[in-house]
């Protein structure tokens, strides 16, 4: 499908034209009000002031940024194996699906906030409640996709393996999975910028790093121009995170009729 | 290969445990291309009505079951509990069928007829409340376990993330333990039906018809000894549908399998069978085996013929009858 329509580099640029300027007025009318109004630095920097703070000390946002992309990856990882393993066992039983989803939508309906402190009592202070809050809060979108996924299987496929005698581990891997990952890729697409929150949250009930801890300080101090940038290091992560599940997508939903619509 | 297929009773949703044992036992154990004794089933005020105007189908509606296994509505299980009408829902009724090995047979019925189920059955993807399917001298389960069935439906329901070829390469990847000697390759299959170019294409790439193709040669890849062909021009339109018959005509003469073909239209069967069974309205009950003596090969033109409008008028006029 990739090769029957290619996408010119230049019609690629042409495409994101739109987003730069529209970024590029919300700077300058920052910048411009900031300089009007003449409003203090500790309420609300100006863009530029950031962008000095951020490149006086760009290892500093990095360092801590990486941190906190590890916690949001490895939560990221950790639930969604869990909710895919449990979506496995739920998918071809309904009395697992019966006893462990109104368990899954407890923990889903538990604000994570209430449970983050929690989490620094029973795990201390180190990367794993981080992980454990970021896990908690990807685990229930790809639960339920997963669920529905591997069950979406088209039925006259699924006669035909049947007909060649195919077993059930065959059919889950040829047929199931497959049908599954449009279903899947939508929860990641939900779950990924999750993931960054819930590691942001653990690190604001604890931690001495990441890009959470950073936040915390700077607010305490008044800091704005190191808050900010910390709010815009963790939103080119989520962005990037994004992005890259879209890109992944492409490549292996490439058969599936939501990837023509360009 | 030979295939007999004889089924006595299939009641939709959950059929209740066999009480009426002797009369279950008699038809599920018939020898191999004999006619089974066919066991009819009875409701209450219904007379047991399998009587077969031609020749071949071979029926013997003298054993009876008892009302509670034949899943009619409102009778009592033996746990005393009535059953809802949704469960005793009777899908076929008392068909019994040789197909002859190399045969080309048609299931002509209307909607609903329960042709699908009868595929299913024999396919080995259901089970009959009661009655037996044997191919060769092997059970549906045990033929389907072997490979020796090879199936096409109303859609493609080809893996769109494989490639075409991939797609007719499944059979062969899937439960690799049985192996099909003499099968031939998938590449020279997609040559029989005209798709080699299209080898690295996916299906959703392809017309609907060229999608079908893919479905027959898919099934072709285990050498099947019966193919079962569910409706498969149903979803084409309707000159795909005229391609796809001659299309067809031109696959079997060159692989020479055993079909068993089921349509609702009149033309297909008319045109392709050797034989045309016409299926009753639900529950679906066998009333004529009609012979097809149009000359093969068939070719483009036929249907114009003398020939193929008697043998048309006589079929529909028998489908006719029953749908009124």
């Amino acid at each position: 499908m990739r090769a029957a329509w290619p996408r010119p580099a230049a019609q690629r640029v042409a495409a994101l034209l739109p987003t730069a300027v529209s970024l590029l007025v919300v700077g300058v009318v920052w910048e411009a009000w900031i300089a009007v109004a003449g409003t203090p630095v500790y309420l609300v920097p100006a863009p530029s002031v950031v962008a000095v703070r951020m490149s006086v000390d760009p290892g500093y946002f990095l360092g801590q940024g990486a941190i906190t992309l590890a916690e949001a990856l490895g939560g990221f990882l950790l639930g969604t194996g869990v909710a895919l393993s449990a979506a496995t066992a739920m998918a071809h039983s309904l009395v697992l699906e019966r006893a462990l989803l109104p368990l899954a939508v407890l923990v889903k309906v538990t604000p994570i906030v209430a449970v983050a402190p929690l989490f620094v009592i029973w795990f201390g202070f180190g990367v794993m409640p981080k992980v454990l809050i970021a896990a908690l809060i990807t685990f229930f979108p790809a639960l339920v996709n997963g669920v529905t996924g591997l069950r979406a299987v088209n039925p006259g496929a699924l006669d035909f393996l049947r007909s060649v005698s195919a077993s059930r581990r065959e059919v889950f891997f040829r047929l199931r999975v497959p049908s599954a990952m449009p279903y899947l890729f939508a929860a990641f697409r939900v779950s990924i910028p999750l993931s960054v929150i819930g590691a942001v949250v653990g690190e604001w009930f604890s931690a001495d790093r990441g890009l959470g801890a950073v936040i915390i300080v700077a607010h305490a101090n008044l800091d704005t121009p190191t808050l900010f940038g910390a709010i815009f290091t963790l939103a080119v992560m989520g962005i990037g995170l994004s992005l890259a599940v879209s890109a992944l997508e492409r490549r292996i939903l490439f058969w599936h009729e939501s990837t023509f619509i360009v | 290969m030979y295939a007999s297929v004889s089924i006595a009773n299939v009641s939709k949703t959950f059929p209740v445990p066999p009480v009426a044992a002797p009369a279950a036992r008699a038809a599920g154990a018939p020898a191999a291309g004999s006619a089974p004794g066919t066991a009819v089933a009875a409701g209450p005020g219904r007379t047991p009505g399998n009587r077969l105007p031609v020749d071949d189908v071979r029926s013997q509606p003298d054993t009876l079951l008892a009302p509670d296994s034949a899943g009619i509505p409102g009778t009592r299980g033996p746990g005393g509990r009535k059953r809802s009408v949704q469960s005793g829902l009777e899908a076929l009724r008392g068909i019994t069928v040789d197909i002859r090995p190399g045969e080309f047979l048609s299931v002509l019925g209307p909607s609903g007829c329960g042709k699908t189920t009868l595929l299913r059955i024999v396919g080995g993807l259901a089970e009959p409340t009661s009655g037996s399917v044997r191919i060769g001298d092997r059970s549906a389960a045990e033929a389907q376990r072997r490979k020796l069935i090879g199936c096409v439906f109303q859609e493609p329901a080809l893996l769109p993330w494989r490639t075409v070829l991939d797609n007719v390469r499944l059979p062969l990847a899937v439960n690799r333990r049985v192996q099909r000697a003499g099968a031939t390759p998938p590449a020279e299959l997609l040559q029989l039906v005209r798709l080699a170019e299209f080898a690295g294409y996916y299906p959703g790439q392809l017309s609907r018809g060229m999608q079908q193709r893919v479905g027959l040669a898919r099934a072709l890849a285990l050498d099947p000894a019966l193919l079962l062909m569910d409706e498969p021009f149903a979803s084409l339109d309707e000159i795909t549908r005229e391609q796809m018959r001659f299309e067809l005509l031109r696959i079997w003469e060159a692989a020479r399998k055993t079909v068993l073909f089921v349509t609702h239209s009149i033309v297909d069967a008319v045109l392709l069978s050797d034989r045309v069974a016409v299926l009753s309205a639900r529950p679906g009950r066998l009333r004529a085996v009609v012979p097809i003596g149009l000359e093969r090969p068939r070719v483009a033109g036929v249907e114009h013929s003398a020939e193929f409008t008697s043998a048309y008028r006589r079929v529909h006029d028998l489908v006719m009858a029953e749908a009124c």
